[in-house]
């Protein structure tokens, strides 16, 4: 099956390498992440997904490669010149702003945007800012089905929780492509089917691009319209869920190659 | 003259520096806290060894063998049950904690042999000898001999002994050898006694150089702290070496032979003394990132706020008191003026330390900046009072932006460690020069002469005044849209990227702002008595050794926005003046030492009233172990999955 369109360029990777000191962590990797659907990265762990992550959103830099959004070549542009561009990220390692409540840290996703790089909008907050961001966070919450929570400071939630608060956020930031690093992981069963169905409300009412790295593929194979498999930093197949499940390639690489 | 005999004589002194610095890595690395009072423990060493020797008159190998293999080890016990109790803590605790030991060991040592120097000399053998043209001193071979000796006797225990391999184990990944089954207790604790005997044997050995002198010596032995950065904070070799290349730096500044072939050298007076700093700064901007980090957590937030009425009641309170003050007791008016004007100062480094979480030790420099910039606009260039402070606050904003820098490269302990070196580098360096206190030390200005403004009660109300608007701007800043990219910053800066806010921006503002603000407290500390001097023992005196004190203070006074500042500076500047001892100063730094040690230290009541957690998170946390652990991000681990 040929790889479905998405809308709009989006993310584009191409020949991504990076290296540290001898060790080859991606070598060679080509993505795309259109809007407008989901695009799986899965591979065993230290496959290199979040050192793709980390290369595409600026806390990495490339060996060698491009990573390019709408057409613009970001490979070495900071990580907040490349959130003003629309991209948005979560980290496995959750990354909360431990001292605040959670709709402080909600609100943060888009506050932090709108301050940006300029020091007279730290300082200053119109009253229009103000009800935007108001806005953004408690449609976040909603989303995410955590408004209850808005007052509880990060550091109590146990660490489903934490991982919705990470999504809130970065759907608060208002990014029209996000990469989700296991976003998942910590939810029981029936969080992570609501946790599908939050995936597939954003593209489909909001028409972002996700890329997700995942380790629960009973999510994956549901959400993804396409998947990237890649071992030992290097991609080894791409299709769709169907195609995957089926490839004697991606089990070996799980599983180990059958003797 | 050849320049050989400087490279000797660095050499010996490097040696020294090397020594106190391999004692300091190898302590940081085993315990994760760094040692801001290792040049203390070098200078009560050299004390001790003076007191038993001279004034005790115990033949000298006793006296050397009680001092530097007894009692420093002692203090080294000492400290590294200290150092286990700070593992998990927040990085201004673990700075405030050595800094009060620092505190205590020179307040002690001052108040028992007084604040003049000692003239001490070399208990070595001085016989010197031709070698090749050169003349060397006996005792400068056997300075060498014994730094080599003590290095030798590192290397043996790493490579012989069960306890040098675990030893190891500890300064690689001291959790794997937990892990393993070893004591990394038992093998920290040894560290920190040979650490301590390192700085206690090198500070012996330094003090002829200067003489005894609480301060001094403990500046010279602080000169490890660059030599630590050389190694990278990380390797005990590179440690040493880097010691020795400061040391022969040093006196290859002062050789005639290099300074007249380098002019620059005389334009840089203090240079020399500052090669240290200098380093330490440098190292910290160029490759600070990759040097290693510990665990660290930020307190948790939760401030108990005063019921309505008794807020109120605060407030009236304290305008009262401002109000009636003055009539009240005439004759403490200056101790009052500069009471408010430290009120101004410590909100500005609340600014930084707890809103923004920058441990920042150049606070001082901002403060003489600020006051010498106005002394010149106004006494200096005939300007107005108020053109004087408003180019004071102006001048110090650039100079926050540049202390910004190394906020944006490095974070934590190393800010701290770069900020203190910007500040002796600026206090050896700058202080002197024409631009701040000039060959004198000294600078004179007046308060304003409009209004009625330079009566004792009328600048009071006025610094009041100012002081309250200087809370305020802390309080609007902490519940505004900078005060929540501030809190961001200090926990996530990477994160906070992602979203697009470029935290570099966030730093400078709050380092602009707080030196500022400091500049202004600077400024009008001017008009207390009509001067401001370079040096000082009190509290108040704007030496960079002071920035440590006032952060020790703040943290002692609480986490609150507008109770912190004002309760530090009633402590330090004003509840003195009510006690008249001539060792004032000394009992002082020894009280906020002690004060700041049982602080960071003791989990127990003392430490929780002074974070004025809610009593309903201290439930929390004690009943639920694994919320508890959550709280704290570092020993969190995102496998834990708690379900409420």
């Amino acid at each position: 099956m040929p790889e479905p369109a998405g809308r709009g360029a989006g993310l584009a990777v191409r020949g991504l390498t990076v290296r540290f000191g001898g060790a080859v962590a991606v070598d060679g990797l080509d993505l795309d992440v259109p809007r407008g659907r989901i695009t799986g990265l899965i591979g065993p762990n230290g496959a290199g997904k979040t050192t793709t992550f980390n290369a595409c959103t600026g806390l990495t830099r490339p060996s060698e490669g491009m990573v390019s959004l709408d057409g613009h070549d970001i490979t070495v542009a900071p990580p907040q010149q490349r959130a003003r561009l629309g991209l948005g990220r979560t980290f496995q390692r959750m990354k909360l702003f431990e001292s605040s409540s959670v709709g402080t840290n909600v609100a943060l996703g888009r506050e932090a945007l709108m301050a940006g790089g300029n020091p007279w909008r730290h300082l200053r907050q119109p009253r229009r800012d103000r009800r935007a961001i108001a806005a953004a966070a408690a449609e976040a919450l909603a989303l995410c089905g955590i408004s209850p929570l808005a007052d509880v400071p990060v550091a109590d939630l146990s660490t489903g929780q934490r991982r919705l608060v990470e999504l809130a956020r970065v759907v608060a930031g208002g990014f029209s492509l996000l990469l989700l690093d296991e976003p998942s992981s910590g939810l029981d069963v029936s969080e992570t089917d609501d946790f599908g169905r939050v995936l597939e409300q954003l593209v489909g009412e909001r028409g972002v691009g996700i890329l997700l790295v995942e380790h629960d593929m009973r999510l994956v194979m549901s959400v993804c319209a396409w998947l990237h498999v890649i071992d030992f930093g290097r991609p080894i197949f791409q299709g769709t869920a169907e195609e995957t499940q089926g490839s004697a390639t991606v089990q070996a690489a799980y599983l180990g190659a059958v003797a | 003259m050849s320049v050989v005999p400087f490279i000797v004589a660095g050499v010996v002194v490097g040696a020294l520096y090397g020594l106190a610095a391999t004692g300091l890595v190898l302590t940081y690395k085993t315990s994760g806290i760094f040692n801001f009072a290792h040049g203390a423990v070098g200078a009560a060493t050299a004390f001790l060894f003076y007191d038993l020797r001279h004034l005790r008159g115990l033949p000298w190998p006793i006296a050397f063998v009680l001092s530097v293999f007894v009692a420093a080890p002692v203090l080294g016990l000492g400290l590294a049950a200290m150092a286990a109790r700070l593992s998990q803590a927040p990085t201004v605790q673990r700075v405030v904690a050595t800094v009060g030991v620092l505190l205590v060991v020179q307040g002690a040592v001052q108040l028992r042999y007084g604040i003049v120097p000692i003239p001490f000399d070399t208990p070595l053998p001085t016989r010197s000898f031709d070698i090749g043209g050169t003349i060397v001193g006996l005792d400068q071979l056997i300075t060498i001999g014994l730094a080599a000796v003590a290095l030798a006797a590192l290397g043996v225990l790493f490579r012989r002994t069960r306890l040098g391999l675990e030893m190891r184990a500890v300064v690689d990944n001291g959790a794997l050898l937990d892990l393993a089954g070893g004591v990394p207790a038992r093998v920290r604790a040894l560290s920190w006694m040979l650490g301590a005997s390192f700085a206690g044997l090198s500070g012996l050995l330094l003090a002829p150089t200067v003489g005894l002198d609480a301060v001094l010596l403990t500046l010279l032995v602080v000169q490890a702290f660059g030599a630590a950065a050389v190694g990278r904070f990380d390797n005990l070799r590179l440690a040493f070496w880097g010691g020795v290349a400061i040391g022969v730096g040093q006196y290859l500044l002062r050789a005639p032979a290099v300074r007249g072939a380098v002019p620059l050298i005389d334009a840089l007076p203090g240079l020399d003394q500052s090669l240290s700093f200098l380093v330490l700064f440098a190292v910290l901007l160029v490759a600070g990132r990759r040097f290693p980090t510990f665990g660290v957590t930020r307190p948790a937030r939760g401030l108990r706020p005063w019921p309505f009425p008794v807020q109120v009641a605060a407030v009236l309170g304290a305008l009262a008191a401002v109000l009636t003050l003055p009539f009240l007791a005439p004759s403490r008016a200056p101790v009052l003026i500069q009471g408010a004007v430290f009120v101004t100062i410590f909100a500005s480094l609340y600014l930084l330390v707890e809103i923004s979480g920058q441990v920042s030790l150049a606070h001082a420099a901002f403060v003489a900046v600020g006051a010498t910039t106005f002394a010149h606009l106004t006494r200096g260039a005939g300007l107005p009072w108020g053109v004087g402070v408003l180019g004071a606050v102006l001048v110090a904003v650039p100079m926050g932006a540049v202390v910004a820098v190394p906020a944006i490269r490095v974070s934590g302990l190393y800010l701290a460690l770069a900020t203190l070196g910007f500040g002796v580098l600026v206090e050896q360096m700058v202080y002197s020069r024409p631009v701040m206190f000039g060959d004198l030390g000294q600078r004179f200005g007046s308060r304003p002469r409009f209004f009625g403004l330079d009566s004792d009660a009328r600048y009071f109300w006025l610094c009041a005044a100012l002081a309250a608007l200087a809370l305020a701007l802390v309080v609007v800043i902490r519940r505004t849209r900078l005060g929540r990219l501030l809190n961001a910053v200090a926990d996530e800066p990477v994160a906070l990227a992602t979203f697009g806010c470029s935290p570099q921006v966030t730093l400078v503002l709050v380092f602009c702002l707080a030196a500022a603000m400091a500049a202004l407290g600077g400024a009008l500390s001017v008009g207390v008595v009509g001067s401001v001097s370079a040096s000082g023992v009190s509290p108040t005196a704007l030496v960079s050794f002071n920035s440590l004190l006032w952060v020790a203070v703040l943290a002692l006074a609480g986490r609150h926005p507008l109770r912190a500042p004002v309760v530090a500076a009633l402590a330090m500047v004003v509840a003195p003046s009510f006690f008249s001892s001539p060792n004032m100063a000394q009992y002082l730094t020894i009280g906020f030492g002690l004060a700041a040690l049982v602080a960071s230290v003791g989990s127990g009541a003392l430490g929780r009233r002074l974070e004025l957690r809610h009593p309903a998170d201290e439930a929390r946390i004690r009943y639920s172990p694994v919320a508890a652990r959550l709280r704290r991000p570092a020993v969190s681990s995102p496998e834990v999955t708690v379900h409420a």
